[in-house]
């Protein structure tokens, strides 16, 4: 059990400080509510950070300034079009060119900011081995400052905000505390989800009052999230952990388990944390945007990442797949291609220029490490790859009479796809590049069953030398509350995908069903729970990156 | 369609029926965790029952009223300080009740909880746990594990048997040991800079202090005389800390044993490269033992506690006795086997 803030799963967190905030929320001044969301941010913030909090202060007013200069030139422009109509085309592409400066500085400077913090390490490290390469074995030391916590999520929201502003989306803000609060919302700040500003900014400025409808919904997901935390990935921990620590000492078998019981880990730990930051965002009567829609009933990778980290994935397309491919150089890229090779495959080929834009950009931004850009090309490959073989495919089973809407059809369009996530995550958990080949080539090359056989698997674990000599694994009843965990998730997700959300009707059921849910999810978490002695409580994973 | 004609009750009214509906709410999920803590409660009182800290807790199974002295404090308590070898020279009852590396928060919990069974005529607080450092979070932890058994021993829900929904608490398994964790090895100490003279005064902190005048009260409220003891160690002990705990003894009205500085220290007589169980941070069993003689002819001599030797209510003792002797000779012929983490006998 946590009891440190540093977490939405701390102790602290939960009986002290999101109590604190919402009996403060709810007492003071409608008007006022923004304002106590914004000191607690900025305390959470500060809990988690520190001194660091000063580089969201930056961020908030970088982008404040340039939204406004952005606003300014707008207005400039819309105030000379109204006096001379004849100009119209000419101004607006003028300033639309400065506008684009404006929000490129703004834009700049932020990634810029994000690089140096947490990718100039990285970069040092890999110019150090370039350098190597030459023969030149200069050290390149950089300094390490420390990475302020969500700096990936907020940076990406505070760039989306001035695109969003450049495009004509939205209306540059002049209210300096309402921008501070949409990059620092303290339900979000940790893992996201990653938000527009057209979809949260008003509603954390209105200052809805916490009522008992948003309450119970609200308490009903943040439950649930810890339920899939404490009970799945944190009982996990104590396999995955020590499999992935020491994986020169296993073979595919386990290699493969590990992969199995890693994808479930991630996905209930980020998954979880989403429950909870979408919870408490509800009882504050904020509607945050979903980042999951049960990844796991997907038939194709392109399908998966449609339903995984949802805002990410719709970031870079809305912001570098987009516009890249709309860009003037992508354009006549596209023609070329197909002028040189064909209607069918040309566009594909100019696509993948953009689609590999998108994908290196997506495996950097989980983290510097040379498995993270792996992971994001690794993508890359899969989904180019699905592209240029479909039309095989299709007249492949279409000369076999395969039905492709058919049950046998999408089953196996599913387990395949299963099979892409786990290898993925794979290499995205494993200490390195090096590390993930090692386990795949045992994952491909030295499958067998006997560590399961042999009672090897089960003896697997960590151990707390304070504690005991012994080492802590996971026994057969853990493994049956994580199975007993996946079949009601599985239930849960079913229902939802036929288009019925639970908390709503929840909601609606007499109190006496809905003390019982809350009693349940309660009585649950606390005894299924793995926490306490000889338990490895696991950081949040997208916290890091 | 027909709009209700029901008045909207007042703003009073709605506030005074979720306020109601909160306690009700809170009330049953009370009643809940109790339930639920009486079926995960080990029924037993050691290790092996699940029993968490069974080692300082092993006096549960000490008939009551029977222990006349407890030693509270950390790893040092348990390390120099042999209730079996005191019981051996002058029958004095004693009960070391430490956990490594804990708070002096742990030792206030520990002795309320003490005094629920036994009446201790003196209390002992090893210093060193004056100045561990404190953490708040700490403090809050030890609040939640002790109103919320479900939550101490939720994990036991894998090892329930019938008898956990249907058995009573016995508290049967008496511990040989008396709360001591004898260490075997030797690792000599450097001490040529230690307890050189100093006029410095180093206070425990602020948080540690408001604990320790709650122990002290604690220990007035039940009429037992309360002192500060210094175990001899190297390492972190020195005489800005003497002075310091000196300093705070004489203002709580409390007495301070330091074996660090004479005449207790000559009196002792700790040989610290023979004595030593890692370079000065604990004591080995000879360590122990000549602390344990000290604080025997102490107990019996200076503080005249009773010698129950003889008294057939205390008959298990002597039995003890001789397992205890039984243990320490395996000890001392194999100390890797036994001085390792986690390992003590009953």
């Amino acid at each position: 059990m946590d009891f440190s803030l540093h977490s939405y799963f701390s102790i602290l967190y939960i009986v002290a400080f999101l109590p604190i905030v919402l009996v403060a929320y709810q007492v003071v001044a409608q008007r006022l509510r923004w304002a106590v969301l914004l000191v607690a941010s900025y305390a959470f913030f500060w809990a988690i950070s520190s001194k660091l909090i000063v580089f969201i202060l930056i961020s908030t007013v970088s982008v404040y300034l340039a939204g406004r200069k952005m606003g300014a030139l707008f207005s400039e422009r819309d105030a000379f079009i109204a006096q001379d109509k004849t100009r119209k085309k000419e101004l607006k592409k003028l300033y639309q060119k400065k506008a684009r400066l404006v929000c490129g500085l703004g834009v700049g400077f932020n990634l810029l900011l994000l690089a140096c913090l947490k990718y100039l390490v990285f970069f040092g490290e890999v110019t150090g081995s370039l350098l190597a390469l030459f023969g030149l074995n200069v050290p390149v030391a950089v300094p390490y400052i420390g990475v302020p916590i969500g700096i990936s999520f907020y940076t990406l929201m505070a760039a989306s905000y001035l695109f969003d502003i450049y495009r004509g989306t939205i209306a540059p803000d002049t209210n300096l505390g309402r921008i501070a609060l949409f990059l620092s919302f303290f339900p979000q700040i940790m893992e996201g989800p990653i938000c527009r500003y057209g979809q949260t900014a008003e509603q954390l400025w209105a200052g809805t009052p916490i009522n008992k409808d948003n309450l119970y919904r609200g308490s009903v997901r943040i439950l649930w999230g810890f339920a899939k935390k404490m009970i799945v990935a944190d009982r996990l921990n104590l396999v995955v952990k020590p499999i992935f620590a020491d994986y020169t000492s296993y073979d595919g078998g386990v290699v493969a388990a590990a992969a199995v019981l890693y994808t479930l880990q991630l996905y209930c730990d980020f998954s979880g944390c989403m429950d909870v930051a979408l919870g408490t965002a509800r009882i504050f009567g904020i509607a945050l945007p979903e980042n999951f829609r049960h990844p796991f009933f997907s038939r194709t990778a392109s399908e998966f990442w449609l339903r995984w980290h949802i805002t990410l994935g719709s970031w870079l397309r809305d912001y570098i797949f987009y516009p890249l491919s709309l860009s003037a150089p992508m354009k006549s890229l596209t023609k070329a291609a197909r002028h040189r090779i064909g209607n069918r495959y040309g566009p594909l080929l100019a696509g993948s220029v953009t689609l590999f834009c998108v994908w290196f950009a997506n495996g950097l931004w989980h983290g510097a490490g040379s498995q993270y850009i792996f992971f994001g090309l690794y993508y890359f490959v899969i989904i180019l790859l699905g592209g240029l073989v479909e039309p095989l495919a299709q007249s492949v089973c279409a000369k076999l009479h395969i039905n492709r809407e058919g049950t046998a059809w999408r089953t196996f369009q599913w387990l395949r796809t299963l099979v892409v996530v786990f290898v993925g995550e794979l290499f995205f958990r494993a200490e390195g590049m090096d590390a993930g080949l090692y386990m795949f080539g045992q994952l491909v090359g030295n499958f067998t069953f006997e560590s399961f056989t042999n009672g090897a698997f089960m003896a697997i674990g960590l151990t707390f030398p304070s504690v005991t000599t012994e080492v802590v694994g996971l026994c057969l009843q853990d493994y049956a509350a994580v199975a007993a965990m996946v079949v009601i998730m599985t239930i849960v997700a079913v229902v939802e995908e036929r288009g019925c959300c639970i908390t709503e009707r929840l909601a609606h059921k007499n109190l006496a069903v809905r003390w019982v849910v809350l009693y349940a999810l309660i009585i649950a978490i606390v005894i299924f729970g793995s926490y306490g002695v000889g338990t490895a409580p696991l950081d949040p994973i997208y916290a890091q990156f | 369609m027909t709009e209700s004609t029901a008045p909207k009750p007042s703003k009073p009214a709605r506030f005074f029926k979720y306020l109601g509906l909160s306690i009700l709410f809170c009330a049953i999920l009370w009643g809940m965790f109790v339930g639920l803590g009486h079926i995960l409660q080990p029924k037993g009182n050691s290790k092996d029952d699940g029993l968490i800290e069974s080692r300082a807790y092993g006096f549960l199974a000490e008939p009551d009223n029977s222990i006349d002295a407890v030693f509270l404090g950390d790893s040092l308590a348990s390390t120099g300080i042999s209730p079996m070898r005191i019981w051996g020279d002058t029958g004095v009852t004693s009960y070391v009740c430490s956990v490594n590396g804990e708070q002096v928060s742990f030792a206030y919990t520990m002795l309320r909880d003490f005094f629920k069974t036994q009446k201790p005529r003196v209390v002992f607080l090893e210093t060193e746990m004056l100045y561990n450092p404190f953490s708040v979070g700490k403090v809050f932890k030890q609040f939640v594990k002790d109103q919320f058994t479900v939550a101490k021993y939720h994990h036991r829900w894998k090892e329930l048997t019938l008898e956990d929904f249907t058995g009573q608490v016995r508290y049967d398994k008496v511990s040989n040991l008396k709360g001591c964790n004898p260490k075997a090895l030797c690792e000599p100490a450097d001490a040529s800079s230690y307890m050189l003279p100093s006029d410095e005064v180093e206070l425990p902190g602020k948080l540690n202090l408001v604990f320790l005048r709650a122990l002290a009260d604690l220990c007035e409220e039940n009429g037992a005389q309360f002192v500060l003891v210094a175990t001899p160690h190297t390492r972190d002990w020195n005489y800005a800390r003497h002075n310091g705990c000196a300093q705070i003894a004489q203002d709580l009205g409390i007495g301070f044993i330091d074996m660090n500085t004479d005449p207790v220290a000559s009196e002792v007589g700790i040989d610290w490269t023979s004595d030593a169980r890692d370079a000065g941070i604990h004591l080995n069993y000879h360590g122990m033992n000549k602390v344990s003689d000290w604080m025997a002819s102490y107990l019996s001599e200076t503080l005249g506690l009773p010698d129950h030797r003889g008294d057939q209510a205390y008959a298990r003792w002597g039995k003890c006795l001789e397992e205890y002797e039984e243990y320490m000779a395996k000890v001392a012929k194999d100390p890797e086997k036994y001085d390792i983490p986690g390992v003590h006998m009953y």
